[in-house]
């Protein structure tokens, strides 16, 4: 109970670290499980090892329950290309690496498939944290993500039975095809009977799910193959709508309590890299961080994202994830993966999952895309025009509303979207109308109107004490009443959505309240009559 | 990375306890039964499981280790639970008869029963074990069926989870008892007197702790944790397995250092949904216990114990209700009030079990008691879960006959169930969309209850209001959604709305939901969602309206 005990302390420190600095968890639990280790607290090995193996059950049992195809949209077959496209890429990087290092040729395999396990947690955290997650890049990250975990389960299933000599890779390839078809079937009907039609409980229905992860876990072991394989598609036979709803509401205390705990578990078992390794490996983090994404960013453009999804999505792609440490633990259990090699992956991971929120953010995005070259406007606008800031979703439908007045300009830092603008006729101007010389180019003191789209309100509130020096009036659209009151304090006019959201509600109510009345009424008169 | 075998041995005690519950659920047979018998079947009878070792031992290792670890930590979160349930509120709502019954049932039955034990030839120790072990009821099966008859909230339902939170003091006083009685093995008086006085004043030490961490240092930082619902569950966790330390450093049982962190979290407002988070994780481990529980039973003393066993569990269906409908009836309840809780209370409770595993931990009694235990355990569970289920009919049997005439008690005043909620509006997720509507809905009469996770954001909001997560389908419930007449949702979270959508279509509620992007909007309306709120769109619409109109933006 000490050793449960110190883990669930250092899982709990983990998450206030990470709710205080608004970053995933995962690092700060490894780092947090490493301390333990470090200052020699007292970890019963027997509990860390078991602990660690059901842990990681949950864990990619969990992975499994997100895979909800609905979740990805259009993006399916261009998210797996990505997918697979990015195990060419990890190879690319990787196997030279490797071989410079002098490793066995399973273990290189393992490194490879472990470096290619995203993390779908981090991308899935922090895409909602933005809010983020219902965009064109949050539906393509989150699909990658998926078709990734997909990949490299199966893979790794197939690989430990082609390594061990000891189990027959003809049964372990059937099992695997079966373990498919199975989840297939326990999606379609099994769970839906159980878990929509039966009626059970809680119990009867907490049961039936983790039996379904023991059930799938068991046949895997039997057939040699890594009960982890099993668990993962026992959760995607759960992940279909309704029931995978049902069962979160069954399990999710169950993933909160042992994805920490995975990781800081994790944590415990690493050991300090040598100065040579720790400057290959920090090499080697810095090589994956810049060249998968350059890599990468091509074929995701390719998906009709903008430059600045596009490399938030890339940036969201690039971390090593819980994936990665799963294959390297089953690595180590098949004796291909050592000690040393699992503390490497695990600092490459920790490092990656922390940049990863930094390295996609709306700042970084936004300057890179800056420093990508476009030819510049060679006219200038009317004067008497309307701006809009900030060319996205909603700036769509402004433009197709008023993309027939010759008085609009644009002005967005994506250099694909001002192009596309100026191809389609429409006056864009790429930058930040912060700068002087956009502001100058985009002649903001004559302009009629200013609209400002930008979700961020810092963003709004920078636009209003240029434009209120300028003198031109901003329209800027915002979500709540305290923004509102910021902008309003500033001389802009706001648009409350949630206002008008309110309003729209209340009169919907109102009238469907009285329609239901006039029904009433009439169904009373009918029956008098 | 760990012992596969321990994941067989896991994953053969949960298959089978599933496929039990779902063969058995016709039979209305309570899971704890089912557990049991799971673990029996993969242990005595079929030897798929050997878990020998386990039972009762800290210091196991392997396999046994590891199961007996998630059996501690499923009473851990047990206990853990029940400390959790016992706000100010609850003491006061049932306190007084509460408290008179459960100490009369549990002194009487307590002296009764320890007569007849020695009837049978059993030692002074074996004795107070057993007749304190047939004391108390099952805190779970009570809970669970008649939760499952939605009467929890009757007279009779409030009594009879009153005075299973008084048996529950009971226990914990018991189990530091058995501490203390355990600590050195056989011991002389002046010793064991020391040990019991140790412990009771490592339990005082404890409470005293445990109140001023309550009132003075846990509620700041567990309110900042509420914002982040797994470091509330994992906050939590730490505090129960620190309390739990802390407990085992002073000669106490973990279960003592678990009930009172829950008992110091319970005044909290974060604490009920704490406990919905924690049903899961407990349902779990709990399960193991009971399996590893049966896996453990010597049938072969099992069947030497039979009889004086078979008149124990008579004693305990038949005393043990005629004592409490006596108490109650004298306390100034209806018979029909008093006859309901006496019969709900019919059975012996894991927390037996867990007193006869903690006692055997400790030397003071051997496999033998341990299978009486289990055999009036489990021949009162059963036949008590069938009772509470036909207790209607039964009553009106009873009653029929006028047996029931000789209590004199008085006129029924108490049986009516009181009026719940209907008519009213939910509103889910208390961002800034949520608050107004709230304000909106309330402001024009309507009765509203709000839901969010986050307890700071239903501040100040008129109305009744619910801390938790929609996922979990009791939130819904406690929020009375079957009888509401519509269901709101601000939430920008896609999986929570669809399955709120879901929810609202199989209760046959209108709802309005937020359609916050565009790529969720087929997915509500295939839901049947009756209004899809579309922000973004109204809020564009308002926007473009205003550019166009010709009054000057200046």
């Amino acid at each position: 109970m000490l050793s449960l005990g110190l883990l669930v302390v250092a899982a709990g420190v983990a998450l206030g670290i990470a709710q205080r600095l608004a970053l995933p968890v995962a690092p700060f639990a490894v780092a947090t499980g490493f301390v333990l280790r470090a200052i020699g607290a007292p970890l019963d090995s027997d509990f860390v090892t078991d602990g660690l193996l059901l842990a990681a059950t949950f864990l990619v049992f969990t992975v499994g329950t997100e895979i909800d195809r609905r979740h990805v949209h259009r993006f399916r077959w261009r998210a797996t290309l990505i997918a697979l496209f990015q195990f060419v890429v990890v190879a690319i990087i990787a196997v030279p690496w490797a071989l410079y290092l002098g490793l066995r040729p399973w273990t290189i395999v393992f490194l490879v498939l472990a470096l290619v396990g995203g993390s779908t947690f981090v991308a899935v955290e922090v895409l909602r944290r933005r809010q983020h997650f219902f965009q064109a890049s949050g539906r393509l990250a989150t699909g990658v993500s998926i078709a990734q975990d997909l990949l490299v389960v199966t893979i790794l299933a197939a690989i430990v039975s082609t390594a061990d000599p000891e189990v027959s890779t003809a049964l372990s390839l059937t099992t695997l095809a079966l373990l498919w078809f199975l989840s297939w079937i326990v999606m379609k009907w099994a769970a839906p009977y159980m878990m929509l039609r039966m009626e059970l409980d809680d119990e009867e229905r907490l049961l039936f799910a983790i039996a379904v992860l023991f059930g799938f876990a068991g046949v895997a072991h039997i057939a040699g193959l890594p009960p982890l394989a099993g668990a993962f598609f026992a959760g995607a036979a759960l992940s279909r709508f309704p029931v995978s709803g049902l069962v979160r509401g069954h399990v999710t205390s169950f993933s909160d309590f042992f994805v920490v705990l995975f990781f800081t578990t994790i944590g415990t078992m690493l050991v300090i890299p040598s100065r040579v390794e720790l400057v290959t490996e920090v090499l080697f983090i810095v090589g994956l961080m810049v060249l998968r994404p350059a890599l990468l960013l091509p074929v995701v453009r390719r998906s009709g994202l903008t430059l600045r999804a596009s490399l938030e999505t890339v940036m969201l792609l690039s971390p090593v994830g819980e994936l990665g440490l799963i294959v390297a633990l089953v690595g180590m259990q098949y004796g291909h993966i050592g000690v040393a090699q699992l503390s490497a992956i695990a600092l490459v991971s920790v490092v990656t999952m922390t940049l990863v929120p930094w390295l996609s953010s709306p700042r970084v995005t936004r300057a890179v895309a800056a420093r990508y070259p476009t030819r510049a406007a060679d006219e200038s606008p009317h004067a008497g025009h309307i701006i809009l800031i900030g060319y996205g979703e909603s700036g769509e439908t402004i433009v197709e509303d008023l993309g027939s007045d010759d008085d609009l300009v644009v002005v967005d830092v994506d250099p694909v979207v001002v192009e596309q603008l100026n191809e389609r006729g429409i006056f864009a101007i790429r930058g930040d109308i912060s700068e002087p010389r956009i502001a100058t180019m985009a002649r903001v003191p004559e302009a009629r109107a200013i609209i400002s789209t930008a979700p961020n309100i810092d963003d709004n509130l920078g636009l209003l004490r240029l434009s209120r020096a300028e003198g031109a009036p901003v329209l800027v659209r915002v979500f709540s009443e305290h923004d509102a009151q910021a902008v309003g304090a500033l001389g802009g006019q706001p648009i409350t959505e949630v206002d008008v959201a309110h309003d729209a509600f209340l009169s919907w109510y109102r009238a469907s309240k009285s329609g239901q009345a006039a029904d009433a009424v009439q169904d009373d008169g009918g029956s008098q009559e | 990375m760990g012992d596969p075998e321990f994941l067989e041995t896991l994953g053969l005690m949960i298959v089978l306890s599933a496929v039990l519950l779902v063969v058995a659920r016709r039979l209305s047979v309570p899971s704890i039964v089912l557990f049991i018998l799971a673990g029996l079947i993969l242990g005595p009878i079929l030897g798929l499981i050997d878990l020998t070792a386990a039972f009762g031992a800290h210091h196991a290792t392997g396999v046994s280790g590891a199961i007996a670890l998630m059996s501690e930590l499923g009473i851990a979160l047990l206990l853990f639970l029940v400390g959790l349930e016992l706000s100010l509120e609850r003491v006061k709502d049932v306190g007084k008869v509460a408290v008179l019954a459960g100490i009369g049932q549990v002194s009487v039955t307590a002296g009764l029963g320890f007569g007849l034990v020695l009837a049978f030839g059993f030692s002074m120790v074996e004795a107070a074990m057993l007749a304190t072990a047939l004391t108390f009821s099952s805190t779970v099966v009570v809970v669970k069926l008649v939760g499952q008859k939605k009467e929890t909230d009757s007279v009779y339902g409030q009594i009879a989870v009153g005075v299973l939170l008084v048996q529950d003091v009971v226990v914990i006083i018991a189990l530091t008892l058995v501490a203390g009685l355990g600590g050195k093995g056989a011991a002389s008086g002046e010793e064991m007197a020391l040990d019991i006085a140790q412990a009771f004043g490592g339990m005082a030490l404890m409470v005293v702790g445990s109140l001023i961490a309550s009132r003075f240092i846990l509620p700041k930082p567990f309110d900042w944790a509420a914002r982040r619902p797994e470091m509330l569950l994992m906050w939590s966790l730490a505090l129960c397995f620190g309390y739990v330390v802390i407990a085992q450093s002073l000669g106490l049982s973990p279960e003592i250092g678990a009930f009172l962190a829950g008992m110091s979290l319970a005044q909290l407002h974060v604490a009920h949904d704490l406990t919905r988070r924690l049903q899961s994780l407990k349902n779990f481990f709990i399960a193991i216990f009971f399996v590893t529980l049966g896996a453990q039973m010597q049938l072969s003393e099992a069947g030497n114990q039979v009889l004086p066993a078979l008149a124990l569990a008579a004693f305990v269906m038949v005393i043990k209700p005629i004592l409490l409908i006596v108490i109650i009836t004298r306390l100034g309840y209806s018979q029909e009030t008093a006859f309901k809780s006496g019969l709900t209370l019919a059975q012996i409770s894991e927390f037996s079990f867990i007193l006869a595993a903690v006692g055997m931990s400790a030397g003071l009694i051997g496999e033998d008691i341990l299978a009486v235990i289990a055999i009036v355990g489990l021949t009162t569970i059963v036949i008590s879960s069938y009772l509470i289920i036909h207790l209607d009919r039964l009553y009106e049997f009873v009653d029929g006959t006028g047996v029931l005439g000789i209590l004199r008690a008085p006129a029924p005043w108490d049986t009516s169930v009181e009026e719940k909620p209907k008519d009213h509006i939910i509103v889910v997720g208390m961002n800034t969309l949520g608050r107004e509507i709230v304000r909106g809905l309330a402001a024009r009469g309507f009765d509203v209850v709000a839901i969010d996770t986050d307890p700071v954001k239903l501040r100040d909001l008129p109305g009744r209001s619910i801390v938790g997560n929609v996922g979990y389908i009791q939130v819904l419930e406690e929020a009375d959604f079957d009888r509401a007449q519509m269901i709101v949702s601000a939430l920008q979270i896609e999986d929570t709305n669809n399955l709120l959508a879901y929810y609202a279509r199989q209760a046959e509620i209108p709802c309005a939901i937020h359609g916050f992007d565009v790529t969720v909007m087929d997915d509500l309306r295939a839901l049947d969602v009756a209004y899809v709120i579309d922000s973004k769109d109204v809020g564009m619409a308002r926007l473009i309206e205003r550019v166009l109109s010709p009054e000057p933006l200046r």
